[in-house]
């Protein structure tokens, strides 16, 4: 989503950009002075900048996905595909490529590649709105949609914090999972393994890293988002990881428990956080 | 051999393993299984067409390794059984003295059914795979 820019401000980027570029035509900053050009509606002067920019840097990715945007404001749809696909090739972690790339997808309704473009922003770039909001278009509309597990509480899209857990809510949360009867052990960790609420089964930290190898393999099988992660373990036990945004869930099952139950009841702790808390909804 | 160009290709020799896939398949949800080796070659698989048996199998082999990665951070050994549920598919994992059983499942599917069908499966792989004419088996539902 861009950021609300006033006509002034507008023109004053845009002459900073000309002036950089006029002390150095080398520069890569060709392709923010034609993202600006761009984002004015100067779409013809866009696309010769950055046309003579590309001529310099061939290889620059985020060139080549500016020069896309331009084919796409002017209605040229191939030819703005085309331009993402090399700047992907180019750079395959480019996040703002894939992004644009889903969107027009999506306008075409070719909604499982767009849906595995928007996926491939958030691998390389966790959380990025423009890419959760496009996966959600995405897969909203598809022709098969989840069925509910049972007992499972409806509204969280999978990966996602709930709306109402707050930094100062966390303890809570770990309090309501540890309440669940199939749940002995429960901790949230953040994304680098630090522990921040309860006591995690095990080495916490690093079943949390595991979690960004399932989402790359999930990417590559096309399997959607990860909802969790499951390991069962020979006494009976399990550990099951549930990707919540930037952190994670880790929770250590007792020996013996149905993996739907437990599962069914962590969902409904996740949800019913936000119970007695109407604002929050 | 007489066999001419215009000849019917004879049909591809079945794993014996194959045969006893079904009966994963047969689960509600589930809708590919498979049999790879440690490195992720496929022994045997059953899939429907939207599914690719030999990336099924390379996929078996990632996710088998990561589970005893899993394991080994939880301090408590080999797993049992790996599973990544996620919004399009998910996937079981569990090691086999083959290698590893994997079972593909739609979002949504009951895991206990498919964990306990594996379990039973896993534990007449072996046999099965040593016989030319593998017999029939359900698996627990």
């Amino acid at each position: 989503m861009e950021a609300i820019r006033t006509v002034e401000d507008a023109s004053l980027e845009l002459e900073a950009d000309r002036r950089a570029l006029a002390r150095d035509p080398g520069s890569l900053r060709f392709a923010q002075y034609a993202d600006n050009l761009r984002r004015c509606g100067r779409l013809i002067d866009a696309a010769a900048v950055c046309e003579r920019g590309l001529g310099r840097h061939p290889t620059y990715a985020s060139g080549h996905v500016v020069m896309g945007e331009i084919h796409r404001d002017a209605g040229r749809l191939d030819q703005a595909e085309a331009e993402w696909l090399e700047a992907l090739r180019l750079d395959p972690g480019h996040p703002r490529a894939h992004v644009v790339l889903g969107d027009v997808l999506l306008r075409r309704g070719e909604r499982d590649r767009a849906a595995a473009a928007f996926e491939a922003a958030l691998v390389y770039s966790p959380g990025l709105p423009e890419a959760e909001a496009g996966l959600f278009r995405a897969i909203g509309a598809d022709p098969k949609p989840a069925k509910p597990r049972p007992q499972q509480a409806q509204g969280r899209p999978p990966g996602d914090r709930p709306g109402w857990l707050s930094d100062d809510r966390l303890d809570e949360l770990v309090a309501r999972v540890l309440d669940c009867a199939c749940v002995e052990s429960a901790a949230l960790v953040a994304g680098d393994g630090a522990v921040l609420a309860g006591r995690p089964p095990g080495r916490g930290g690093e079943l949390a890293s595991l979690l960004a190898d399932a989402r790359k393999l999930l990417f590559r099988l096309g399997a959607g988002r990860l909802r969790a992660a499951v390991v069962g373990l020979a006494d009976g036990a399990g550990v099951s990881c549930i990707p919540l945004g930037e952190m994670a869930l880790i929770a250590g099952f007792r020996p013996g428990s149905s993996l739907d139950e437990a599962a069914g009841q962590i969902e409904n702790a996740l949800a019913g956080g936000g119970d007695d808390d109407p604002d929050s909804r | 051999m007489t066999q001419t160009a215009a000849s019917p290709r004879p049909a591809p020799r079945r794993s014996p393993l194959e045969e006893p896939l079904e009966a994963l398949l047969a689960i509600a949800g589930v809708i590919g299984a498979v049999v790879a080796t440690d490195e992720g070659l496929s022994i045997a698989a059953r899939a429907g067409d939207d599914l690719d048996e030999d990336g099924l199998a390379a996929a078996a082999a990632v996710l088998g390794r990561l589970g005893r990665r899993a394991a080994a951070a939880s301090g408590r050994g080999e797993p049992p059984m790996v599973i990544l549920d996620a919004s399009r598919l998910s996937f079981i994992v569990r090691p086999v003295p083959l290698g590893f059983l994997m079972a593909v499942s739609e979002p949504g599917a009951r895991m206990d059914p498919i964990v306990e069908g594996m379990a039973a499966l896993a534990a007449v792989l072996p046999s099965i795979a040593g016989r030319e004419r593998p017999g029939s088996i359900r698996a627990s539902a």
